[in-house]
């Protein structure tokens, strides 16, 4: 017992580190169900592509980082809107059941171009700022500091891009109602365009600061792990996610901690931690902890 | 007046009188049935002769498109049918060969009780999880991903009874008293007709359940939960039904792959897994009891064909001999353009095409969508 | 039987002191005019906004009664509380003397109580006969093991479902499209297969709700004609409809709502006549 409490900083740390790419995929999550009523199955796959753009374009074509992270988050941007136009949007009238399925589709696709291409099992990504920081009982890489505030920058980033731009604010409208946004004349097949634009650019984001390894199986660990920090901070709720993902993100180092250190259970449980908070959230409190989730309408 | 419960003597019975009518009603009413197994029965017969040249054994593919035929069906009278989807599946056919491959293992149990004790298993444990089926379309969905999940991890660290990631060796092959299949001289064709005798008791079962009460109530459900609620179904109950008989036919196809496969291990049964199921599902036709065949032989035979390819042509481009590399890709288009494209499946479109005269390329989903 | 005839929600209404037994139709429960639907203080609110207030109000077996009121006076609300769709906050429904608020739909259904929809709500992608035989689900037993085996009781049953369903697709005319997709029909006909898919569950008071909207003056004729129908069959029948010629032409009794409240229950003379309703409604449209 005393070897967890004195390991619970370490916990709180990583979780914490994890918990910022959580948060990142989960509003990625929220900000497409508000405006198209899908859950985009191939979220995780957006930072799968973050990650590994991250790395071509360091590692193999040699660009200085900024410039390579920049290009990256682009490039999956980019990749978000294309998959839109041409999965998205030709399905948007269609049954939830269609449309999970063709997410999922795209989910499979995109891992396995990601595998065509960078067929090993991991790439390193060169962290933004090697080396740790050792703090009494505590050591963090450098890289955490770099998570946090580009976390924290890109979290402000769609604060104000929701409340103060014009685009956000019709993003907003149509999340509260689809069919009254377009009769006052919000074009909402161009808002479900920006929501993947801005969801792919933000899971691209995470999947960039993962570091230090990428591969075409990430995506989806990260997937499931950010739609269940979106669940437990209530589905829809875009800044609820930073709730989600950051209890997400320190459940999932305590819970094993605790099991391993007191109970003398295997630490490689904890790959079932998520799910089994996801399914449990579901169960008993589908609205998410904050409470100020979607309920699905009956 | 109201009839209470019971419907009381029917005034007439089965329709046709003499018992020619009857044979030929039958008969037509089965008629794929009837059709599928002559030509399951007459196929190693030419089965062996065309293997050498194509350069896949057919027996041998033909009985994991048995065992798929069986996952699949089930999986389709739950998403097709009930129109409940599942992206777990993948790891009740872990349960059922886990379950069926230790009792025969460790517990020393005959494999002709294994199967059907890992049946009930599997079914019960599907009963456990079902409360997640009060969860509707996206929270479904990744619920039934995340119970997946679960089970991988529990089949991969309960390392004492599982053996973990290096998994069970050395299960005992299919065999009943008197009979040894799995150690037959023509053990291939042994299985093949074994498995392919139990998947056509299961494909006929099947298709008289969704033609049945049983199989209207959930496709009713499926169309409108509240009306059907309304005009007396117990909505989840019926669900639950669908789940629990998908999940043990899920348990039946994992156990009889233990038997003829020797080995598993947890990596057989991931999510992978699961979505190829749903592939099978979609590309055999929701609502379709015999697209699950189709859907089962097309997914199964794709990548063997693919493998095959060198040895047709001679020389084949490098990118096609990594075909497990990006048979993801090629399941990832199957399954986005036949939502596009042909959302209630290949067979199904096709049939509704014939049948209802009506255009298969209209999405009959979207009427229901709108409304909602 | 009941004490208390006549009460005081319904002042216009007296019932006769006793029902001699000769004259009460051959149901299998109560005599014609008992109370077949008794509710009391029903009150349902969606935040804080009372869709249903307080309403109270009873059927007598084998009439029909209408339930007027402008948009959103909770009429569909209403519905929705005694088919067991939503729970009401407060208040009670008792049908044929039995509770039925806190049962989950497909129990109420298998009472003896049986709706349609304002918003066409059949199955689509199934033939109108499969439509009309889900309604008779609750009148059958057939398991998954008997269906699976086509077991004989199971074919019995399934061949005494395929004709009995004919019967309500003949009382609503339906006959000749028995084997086309439900969602082929044009919508005049989609409302009637509702009416034989309610029809088919055996009620004993059905719920109609805006049957006649969407239908033409000669559909509508013939909805009120099928409406005697199956008053004739002894079904109660419960209407919410907007169509007042429909309305004032059929129904016995007159319930009105208005924001959530009964405002004037009586015959349509005396509903036609009560200065609230003309205030609140008629004076309002008219």
């Amino acid at each position: 017992m005393l070897d967890f409490w004195r390991n619970c900083p370490q916990y709180l740390a990583n979780g914490l580190a994890n918990g910022c790419l959580y948060i990142l995929v989960a509003m990625g999550f929220n900000i497409i169900y508000n405006s198209t009523g899908i859950i985009n199955f191939a979220q995780g796959e957006f930072s799968m592509f973050g990650g590994l753009f991250a790395y071509a374009l360091t590692v193999s074509a040699g660009l200085p980082i900024p410039l390579a992270a920049i290009l990256a988050v682009l490039s999956v941007a980019l990749l978000g809107g294309l998959m839109e136009r041409l999965i998205i949007n030709p399905l948007r009238r269609s049954s939830v059941i269609t449309a999970i399925i063709a997410t999922i589709g795209a989910s499979i696709f995109f891992k396995s171009l990601g595998r065509v291409i960078w067929p090993l099992e991991a790439y390193k990504v060169p962290e933004f700022t090697p080396g740790n920081i050792s703090l009494p009982g505590v050591t963090v890489s450098r890289q955490f500091l770099w998570v946090f505030a580009l976390t924290v920058a890109s979290v402000s980033l769609v604060y104000v891009f929701f409340n103060r731009t014009r685009a956000g604010k019709a993003m907003r409208a149509c999340s509260v109602n689809r069919q009254a946004a377009s009769l006052v004349g919000i074009d909402v097949f161009r808002m479900s365009l920006y929501s993947f634009l801005l969801a792919a650019a933000l899971g691209g984001a995470a999947g960039l600061i993962s570091a230090p390894y990428a591969s075409y199986g990430m995506g989806l660990e990260l997937g499931v792990k950010g739609f269940t920090a979106a669940v437990v901070g209530g589905l829809g709720n875009v800044f609820g996610a930073v709730v989600g993902g950051l209890v997400l993100g320190v459940l999932e180092e305590l819970i094993p901690g605790f099991l391993h250190i007191v109970l003398g259970i295997s630490t490689g449980y904890k790959g079932a931690v998520a799910a089994v908070i996801l399914i449990a959230v579901l169960l008993f409190r589908p609205q998410g902890i904050l409470g100020k989730g979607m309920v699905e309408k009956v | 007046m109201r009839e209470k419960g019971s419907p009381g003597r029917p005034s007439f019975g089965i329709p046709g009188s003499s018992l020619l009518q009857r044979a030929a009603s039958l008969l037509g009413r089965h008629l794929i049935f009837v059709g599928l197994a002559i030509f399951l029965a007459v196929f190693p017969i030419w089965a062996k002769p065309l293997s050498r040249p194509l350069g896949i054994n057919l027996i041998m593919v033909m009985r994991m498109v048995g065992i798929y035929t069986v996952a699949a069906v089930g999986l389709n009278i739950l998403m097709g049918y009930a129109g409940q989807i599942s992206l777990g599946h993948g790891a009740f056919l872990g349960i059922g060969a886990y379950t069926s491959a230790l009792l025969a293992l460790k517990a020393h149990l005959p494999v002709w009780l294994s199967i059907p004790v890992a049946v009930v298993v599997t079914a019960l444990v599907g009963l456990l999880v079902a409360p997640v089926l009060r969860l509707k379309g996206h929270y479904l969905a990744m619920a039934t991903l995340g119970l997946g999940i679960i089970f991988y991890v529990f089949m991969r660290e309960m390392t004492w009874l599982t053996g973990g990631n290096n998994g069970l060796r050395e299960i005992p092959a299919l065999s009943f008293p008197g009979v040894k299949i799995g150690q037959a001289r023509d053990y291939l064709r042994a299985e093949y007709y074994f498995i392919w005798t139990l998947a056509l008791i299961v494909l006929l079962l099947c298709s008289n359940l969704v033609r049945s009460r049983v199989g209207r109530a959930m496709r009713a459900l499926h169309e409108s939960e509240v009306a059907a609620n309304v005009m007396g179904v117990d909505v989840s109950w019926e669900k639950i039904k669908a789940f629990v008989l998908s999940t043990g036919l899920a348990g039946l196809a994992g156990a009889v792959f233990a038997h003829i496969q020797g080995y598993i291990d947890p990596n057989l049964f991931t999510i992978t897994l699961s979505i190829q199921l749903v592939t099978m599902v979609v590309v055999g036709g929701m609502e379709s009891i015999w697209g699950a065949v189709a859907g089962a032989g097309v997914i199964t035979f794709i990548p063997k064909i693919v493998e095959a390819l060198p040895k047709w042509l001679g020389e084949v481009p490098r990118w096609v001999e990594k075909y497990s590399n990006y048979e993801g890709m090629v399941f990832g288009l199957i399954l986005v353009l036949t939502m596009i494209f042909l959302p209630s499946g290949i067979t199904k479109g096709l049939a509704d095409l014939v049948r209802y005269r009506r255009n298969p390329f209209v999405n009959p989903f979207r009427k229901k969508a709108m409304e909602e | 039987m009941l004490k208390e005839k006549g009460s005081e929600n319904s002042p216009g209404i007296t019932f006769p002191p006793e029902i001699p037994t000769s004259c009460a139709r051959d149901l299998e429960k109560g005599a014609a005019g008992d109370e077949i639907l008794k509710v009391s203080d029903l009150t349902k609110t969606f935040g804080g906004l009372a869709a249903v207030k307080d309403v109270s109000f009873s059927v007598r077996r084998g009439m029909i009664k209408a339930i007027i009121g402008p948009n959103g006076a909770g009429k569909t609300t209403l519905y929705d509380l005694l088919t067991g769709l939503y729970q009401p906050d407060k208040g009670t429904a008792l049908f044929e003397g039995k509770s039925i608020l806190g049962l989950p739909p497909h129990r109420i259904a298998a009472l003896g109580i049986a709706r349609t929809f304002q918003t066409v709500r059949i199955f689509p992608r199934m033939t109108v006969r499969e439509n009309v035989m889900v309604g008779m689900h609750s009148r059958t037993r057939s398991g998954m093991t008997g269906c699976a085996l086509r077991l004989p009781g199971s074919i019995r049953e399934e061949a005494w479902m395929e004709e009995e369903s004919m019967t309500y697709l003949d009382l609503v005319g339906l006959e000749m499209q028995s084997d086309n997709l439900a969602g082929a029909l044009p919508f005049g006909q989609q409302r009637l297969l509702e009416i034989a898919r309610a029809l088919a569950t055996s009620p004993r008071l059905i719920l109609l709700d805006e049957p006649a909207s969407g239908l033409n003056a000669y559909e509508t004729r013939e909805l009120g004609e099928i409406i005697f129908r199956i008053r004739d069959m002894g079904i109660t029948v419960l209407l919410v409809e907007h169509d007042m010629g429909l309305v004032m032409r059929i129904s016995e009794e007159i319930l009105v709502l208005d924001y959530g409240e009964v405002i004037a229950e009586g015959t349509p003379e005396e509903v036609r006549s009560d200065p609230k309703v003309i205030e609140a409604y008629l004076g309002a449209d008219v």
